[in-house]
């Protein structure tokens, strides 16, 4: 036990430099000294020598990790990153680069509004999502059960930002109890805590319970449960005595890990309250572009978490006497830091070797972005029909496992998964019909087919269009519209569904009036259109190849990252476990902001990006869940009794652990595809989300923020957005928990 | 039992006395001791990062400094187009001219005949700082707080938790001291480089100062030995140079009271730059008193805690969240303009003329991101001035024809509204070093002239202004003198008996096909043009992009978005590789010159780094420029600006784009208010009413009753139903036992 304390504590090192390492690199690849001289200098008659003084009165003038010119122990150490990033380490934050304040007094006042609105958050949260996941648990089969799961998945698909303007519009503006917005000191806070506190409890709640819940029902399948009801034990018992403690594990992890969260504060909350947290100091410094806050923040904020993680452990110790954390090859400490340290000094060396990689990447990148590409069909294609082949492929080979059969016969039994399954292929569908494009043949206002003098042949549209685009322009000319391409459907601004005439007053340029004018489609825009004139129903339509691709690219990249590497570290335990938490630690401590800024910058702006890097980025949560499952799943008395058998290890994971797992990966999946629709409308409202030209509602629901403070409200962009997502979410997560009932190990094999 | 049903009542009841009590006070967001005081509540939402008069250089910086600083000039409150008035200065200060051989010119004389100028400051003899801490002196002298230890500012959060404050008047040599400051290269001042350019002496006394600080560092490097940390070290022992030691021949003192400025050139400008807080005083022991270890250990510097005569003083500083100003008791010499513009004596501005100001005892700012709960709490009466966004607009301003006017909730709530005209311009630009779009031949002039005209500026104020802003016809914001009023840019408008109106899309394809590109289509394929930018995750891009999209698109000319990340996007700028962007200027003076800069060919941003983002370049606009740049207002001067404009339209580097126009809202109980975009210290004209204000505030917010009833009814009823479905179940099971 104490060894493994002590090792922990020993990683701790490597991995803050390594988080260090890597957040230092990333911020000097997206935000340059240079560009912070800018900034910081206003920007406007700013002469090349004012932007090397600053960086020189800064220190930013030297080498990043080797100054070459210094001798013996000063090549390393007249570095900007021994120079910013050793003090660190002693917890001397410094000062800001912008305006110079100390960072760790301003840290130290600004802890406390945070905690004043995250502590109670967490712990009426926590409180509150359990309890209602077991009475929700408790009154399984219940009439009320579907409405209310789709009552949660709809609380789910609702952005953050909703929350936010709506509770605080409600309690601030319209029933005046709370303070809009602001802050006060002492106790006087109270008042001012009241609407974030309960913005958060109501945001959390769709997606917590439903965790909560699934956890759950899967112990009420276990044996001790049926026991336990069968001597009598009243059902209540059953679930606060047994249920909910052996549930304990995926619950603290899940609850640890919120920790630094604790700390930091929550971004937006604290922007649109106006509270003086650490949320927003981050968030201001992150548009100021000053590196010593976010440096400090970044360092900072890993420390919690690598606590954060050790306290995970001891929570496993706690509330399981089974849990044993040494593993099975504990012991071998030293060549285990020894790693960890090289893959350290290969991080710095790597970091130092990049400047000129990354130099030429950075100038190729405009290169690439002026090459004019104009090809007849998309080269997406091959993906479109790679992605068709494994659609009809995979349920062709699924049904020759034992689980694909169970599949079956769970579908072929249940209209509801019937259902559902037909609603997610419908938008898979749309989808792919989004994806299959080619570039239209350029015609002048004649009609007449445009040459392209160069080839002689028919010059092709710089945008393209998609099979889904066709389909819908030629349904737009079935049911009687003029238009010849999807662009003429739009009208000059904003109008509500259905509408006759313009939402907002315009002025007439002959006579200088204000007033509505009328449409030119009138009553044919189902869901209004967009502040530009677009047809919101459209744009929710392109949005559904993006909600789709993410979620199921981004998934399929971080599945076997999470289960392989979570099921390892639970049951080997030892230097596999600490090289997959080094790993993890790494991963989940540096800013995902950052990392995605820096993915964009080298490899540009889009799709695919955007799920590369989530991808890489987001199978930590779920690998520490498998790892905390493996760890309790490896002490029950059946896989002791599989190896009691003389089973092997890669056989008792495949046929006993992974199978066990199976609920939690689901439940996950279903719960990350909503959170990953929602995240890409952050990263948007960032500027980091799809390339502009592409359909999202991450980038609806984004917009949708300006307009919801608009008044009157134009609330219909927002609730197309939402009904799409809840329209997608709800039969992708009732689908899910069929699944999960078929794929129950504990369900017995009938096929 | 018998207790039980009685405390949910109590429970409620006490709930509904508390509710009925607290009545507004439940969603006051300011301290109740303020109300019925006369504190002025308004909101910032950028944070000011410098308040050292020598770097800051940004509105949100100035509306705090412009109370605090007093530099010579200011334009005055309600004088139309803008006039100078003396502030620190007994009067207005005027240029003397003298040639090569030292003989004075006399009147206006040409820029090339010029080889000084001097410019004389007369101060008035009451301008007293605001009392500081620094001013403080013992019985022999000396500065009282000259060395304090941790000790002494124990629990101190701010120069003025010290135990004693003093004042003094500020003289000649309190002015000279911040010049050399603006010279100083540690306060990386962004005016530097401009004064480098016209001051004498300027880059001499730069070089010594940083001579000074080179040779203290190293000095202190030796003595520190091979440890030294410079950081650390600079942060416990400030590195202060003795200014006042250093010498500076371009500007002088020349009595107590008086102090000179002599420029190498002609450059009028300058008396315009001088209403810029960089050109306040600051005293010798102030910056002297900042740079103790003590206080820099505490993060209290100048550039924290700014000391000045205006009216008004910092108390707090809080710059993430809240900064408050308090009357300068000491502030004598200040009074409310007699005269103004035809018009104002009707609306009441010159009620108070003559009486003493400020009339507002505290100026409080609240940190304030985001702008729904920013409206929201000046609809509640928090706030007492508010900007309308474009969101709000629809339901504050009434449809119908002519002047906007105000309709809704403010309107019913007595709140007036201000159109106030920014100084700035927004437009897209051509970059006239690309191949395609570039270039001054008539085929690209006419390429730009007909995407000009299919640009429709008018819509796009309406679908993303509101209609808050004009048709920019040229650089020259209105308010400048050569700002022509009516003026139409006859190469994209036609001048017709109804007003001017956009010349048809027919002219405008035309003119392409004289191009070289009929129908969109040229020599190399459809005529593809690149959108450069770096505003791709900006919220409501898309609908802009769309929108620009459709312009494009009229002409049958496709348009790309090459979105890059800002360093990108700037490194494009400055490489002179982009090719279609949109930019923006906001005139620091209401001069030409400050405008006309921004098309200037040596203010090139490709290669120069300068402000001109179009790279555009013509001798003879430059040559117009360079004789422009040096004359005083007056026919002539207007003359060779109309002429710029003139040249500017024919070749047409920009899309002229529009000046946006801000809707201010003011409460009831506000008074002396007059929009302007140059003049940052209107609050110390503004008059407030505090018990109207609270009366308002408490009308305006009554807490809602209903729902907390509402609530309470449910909880009641839920919990009767519960209790009788437990009754009915104990007496089924009673039933059922008594079966068994």
């Amino acid at each position: 036990m104490l060894s493994y304390l002590l090792r922990r504590l020993l990683y701790l090192f490597p991995i803050l430099i390594g988080v260090n390492l890597i957040t230092f690199l990333l911020f000097f690849l997206v935000n340059p000294p240079q560009d912070q001289a800018r900034q910081a200098l206003g920007g406007r008659n700013v002469r090349p020598e004012q932007i090397a003084a600053w960086m020189r009165e800064r220190g930013y003038d030297r080498p990043r990790f080797w100054n070459a010119k210094e001798a013996g122990l000063k090549k390393a150490t007249e570095t900007i990153f021994f120079e910013k990033n050793a003090r660190l380490f002693l917890l001397d934050f410094g000062r800001s680069d912008v305006d110079a304040h100390p960072v760790r007094t301003e840290l130290v006042r600004r802890i406390g509004p945070s905690l004043m609105v995250t502590l109670p958050a967490m712990a009426l949260g926590l409180l509150l999502h359990l309890a209602l996941a077991l009475a929700f648990a408790r009154f399984k089969g219940a009439r009320a059960e579907r409405g209310i799961d789709a009552a949660l998945v709809a609380l789910m698909s609702i952005s953050g930002l909703f929350y936010i303007i709506g509770i605080q519009a409600l309690l601030g503006k319209g029933w005046m109890w709370i303070p809009v917005s602001g802050w006060a000191d002492g106790l006087d806070a109270w008042r001012f805590v009241i609407g974030p506190v309960l913005i958060s409890l109501v945001a959390g709640t769709g997606a917590s319970v439903r965790f909560y819940r699934a956890l759950f029902e899967e112990e009420l399948g276990r044996d001790y449960v049926r026991t336990a009801r069968a001597k009598g034990l009243p059902e209540s018992r059953v679930l606060s005595l047994h249920v909910l403690r052996s549930s304990l594990v995926p619950i603290a992890t899940a609850v640890v890990a919120g920790l630094p969260f604790l700390v930091m504060g929550s971004l937006l909350l604290e922007s649109f309250f106006a509270i003086p947290g650490l949320g927003n100091y981050t968030l201001d410094a992150l548009n100021q572009k000053d590196f010593a806050i976010v440096r400090a923040m970044v360092f900072f904020g890993s420390l919690l978490t690598i606590l954060g993680l050790l306290l995970t452990d001891f929570a496993y110790l706690l509330v399981d006497p089974r849990i044993r954390l040494g593993g099975k090859k504990a012991g071998r400490l030293l060549p285990v830091w020894l790693f960890v340290v090289g893959a350290t000094l290969v991080l710095a060396i790597v970091g130092h070797l990049s400047d000129p990689a990354i130099r030429a990447v950075q100038a190729a990148a405009p290169l690439a972005a002026a090459a004019p590409a104009t090809p007849a069909l998309w080269p997406g294609n091959l993906g479109a029909a790679l992605a068709l082949a494994a659609l009809i492929l995979l349920p062709l080979l699924l049904m020759r496992t034992l689980e694909g059969q169970r599949l079956k016969a769970t579908l072929a039994s249940s209209r509801l998964a019937q259902g559902c399954l037909a609603v997610v292929l419908f938008f898979i569908a749309i989808a792919w019909l989004d994806s299959v494009r080619w570039r239209e043949i350029v015609k002048d206002s004649a009609g007449k087919v445009v040459l392209d003098p160069r080839t002689a042949e028919p010059a092709r549209a710089q945008q393209a269009t998609s099979l889904l685009d066709a389909g819908l322009l030629s349904a737009w000319r079935l049911a009687g519209a003029p238009v010849a391409k999807i662009a003429d459907l739009s009208e000059k601004t904003y109008s509500a569904p259905f509408a006759k005439t313009l939402f907002v007053n315009t002025t007439d340029p002959s006579t200088g009036e204000r007033r509505k004018e009328t449409l030119k489609h009138p009553g044919r825009h189902p869901m209004g259109t967009d502040k530009a004139g677009s047809d919101v129903f459209l744009r929710a339509v392109k949005g559904v190849r993006t909600a789709v691709l993410i979620g199921i690219l981004t998934t399929l990249l971080a599945l076997p990252f999470a289960l392989l590497l979570g099921v390892a570290a639970g049951w080997y335990g030892g230097w596999v476990d600490d090289l997959v938490q080094y790993l993890y630690t790494l991963i989940s401590a540096i800013p995902g902001v950052l990392l995605v800024m820096a993915f964009v910058l080298l490899f540009g702006q889009g799709l695919w990006q955007i799920c590369v890097v989530l991808g890489l980025t987001g199978w930590t949560d779920l690998c520490r869940l498998m790892r905390g499952e493996t760890l309790k799943l490896r002490e029950l008395p059946f896989i002791a009794s599989a190896r009691a058998l003389g089973a092997r290890d890669a056989r008792i994971l495949r046929c006993h652990v992974i199978p066990n797992l199976t609920y939690l990966v689901l439940v996950n999946l279903a719960l990350a595809f909503s959170a990953l629709v929602l995240a890409e409308a952050t990263l948007s409202y960032l500027g980091i989300g799809v390339d502009p030209g592409t359909g999202s509602w991450g980038v609806m629901i984004n917009d949708a923020r300006l307009e919801l403070s608009r008044d009157p409200v134009v609330a219909w962009p927002l609730l197309a957005a939402f009904a799409s997502m809840f329209a997608l979410l709800l039969p992708a997560n009732l689908l899910a928990d069929q699944i999960r009932g078929a794929l129950d190990p504990k369900s017995g094999s009938k096929p | 039992m018998a207790s039980l049903p009685a405390s949910p009542f109590r429970f409620c009841f006490t709930l509904l006395a508390f509710a009925l009590l607290a009545s507004c006070e439940l969603s006051r967001p300011h301290p109740v001791a303020e109300a019925g005081k006369p504190v002025f509540y308004t909101s910032f939402f950028q944070l000011p990062k410098h308040f050292d008069i020598a770097r800051a250089y940004s509105s949100d910086e100035y509306q705090v400094l412009a109370l605090v600083i007093e530099p010579p000039v200011e334009f005055h409150y309600l004088k139309r187009p803008f006039e100078l008035s003396p502030l620190a200065a007994r009067e207005l200060p005027t240029f003397a001219y003298y040639d090569a051989a030292g003989r004075p010119l006399p009147g206006d004389p040409p820029a090339d005949l010029v080889a000084r100028a001097v410019l004389r400051v007369r101060l008035k003899t009451n301008l007293f700082y605001g009392e500081h801490p620094a001013f403080v002196r013992t019985a022999d002298g000396r500065a009282r707080f000259a060395s304090l230890s941790d000790r002494d500012l124990d629990g101190a959060k701010r120069p003025l938790d010290l135990p004693a404050a003093a004042t003094r008047p500020a003289v000649a040599a309190d002015f000279v001291y911040q010049w050399k400051r603006l010279a100083h290269p540690l306060f990386e001042s962004p005016l530097a480089s401009t004064l480098a350019d016209v001051v004498e002496g300027f880059t001499a006394c730069r070089e010594v100062i940083q001579a000074a600080v080179d040779g203290e560092r190293a000095r202190r490097k030796t003595q520190g030995g091979a440890l030294y940390d410079r950081a650390k070290d600079e942060r416990e022992h400030p590195l202060l140079i003795d200014l006042e030691k250093i010498p500076f021949s371009g500007v002088r003192v020349l009595s107590e009271f008086e102090f000179e400025i002599v420029l190498v050139k002609k450059y009028p400008q300058l008396l315009q730059w001088m209403t810029l807080p960089f050109f306040g005083p600051v005293p010798a022991e102030v910056e002297r008193f900042y740079a103790q270890g003590a206080l820099s250990r505490k993060d209290i510097s100048l550039d924290r805690w700014p000391v000045g005569t205006g009216p008004y003083r910092l108390v707090r500083a809080e710059r993430n969240r809240q900064i408050a100003m308090e009357k300068n008791a000491h502030y004598v010499h200040g009074t409310y303009p007699t005269e103004g513009a035809p018009g104002d004596r009707g609306a009441g501005l010159l009620a108070d003329a003559g009486k003493a100001l400020p009339f507002i005892d505290r100026v409080v700012l609240c940190y304030e991101k985001e702008s729904l709960p920013r409206w929201n709490k000046f609809l509640q009466g928090w706030y007492d001035a508010s900007g309308i966004t474009e969101d709000s607009f629809d339901a504050v301003i009434k449809p119908g024809r002519g002047k906007p006017e105000l309709g809704g909730e403010p309107a019913a709530k007595g709140m007036s509204l201000l159109l106030e005209p920014d100084s700035s311009v927004h437009y897209w630009s051509f970059n006239m070093r690309d191949p395609v779009v570039g270039g001054l031949d008539e085929k690209r002039k006419k390429l730009r002239r007909a995407i000009a005209i299919a640009f429709d500026v008018e819509e796009y104020l309406q679908i993303f202004l509101n209609g808050r802003g004009v048709p920019a016809m040229s650089p020259l914001v209105p308010g400048v003198p050569g700002y022509e009023e009516g003026d139409v840019n006859p190469m994209v408008y036609r001048p017709g008996p109804k007003g001017a109106q956009r010349r048809s899309l027919d002219e405008a394809k035309a003119l392409l096909a004289e191009a070289g590109y009929p129908g969109g289509v040229g020599p190399e394929g459809p005529l593809v043009l690149s959108f450069d930018g770096a505003n791709a995750g900006q919220t409501g891009f898309q609908s802009e992009m769309n929108w620009m999209t459709k312009q494009m698109a009229k002409l049958g000319i496709q348009l790309r978005f090459r979105n890059t990340t800002y360093r990108q996007f700037r490194e494009k700028m400055e490489k002179g590789t982009s090719q279609f962007f949109s930019w923006g200027w906001n005139a620091d003076y209401p001069d030409a010159e400050n405008l006309f800069f921004l098309l200037y060919g040596p203010n090139a941003m490709a290669g120069g780094g300068g402000e001109n983002a179009a790279n555009y370049e013509s001798a003879a606009f430059d040559r117009g420029f360079e004789k422009m740049r040096v004359m005083t207002d007056g026919p002539e001067r207007r003359a060779v600006i109309a002429d710029l404009v003139r040249i500017a339209w024919e070749d047409g580097p920009w899309i002229w784009g529009f000046h946006p126009v801000t809707y201010a809202l003011v409460q009831p109980w506000l008074s002396n208010i007059k929009p302007a975009s140059f003049i940052n210290s209107g609050r110390k004209y503004q008059r407030l009413e505090p018990a109207l204000r609270e009366a308002k505030r408490h009308e305006w917010n009554r807490p809602a009753l209903w729902p907390l009833l509402l609530g309470l009814a449910a909880l009641l009823g839920g919990g009767l139903w519960v209790w009788r479905r437990r009754r009915a179940d104990a007496a089924w099971r009673a039933k059922g036992n008594a079966r068994a």
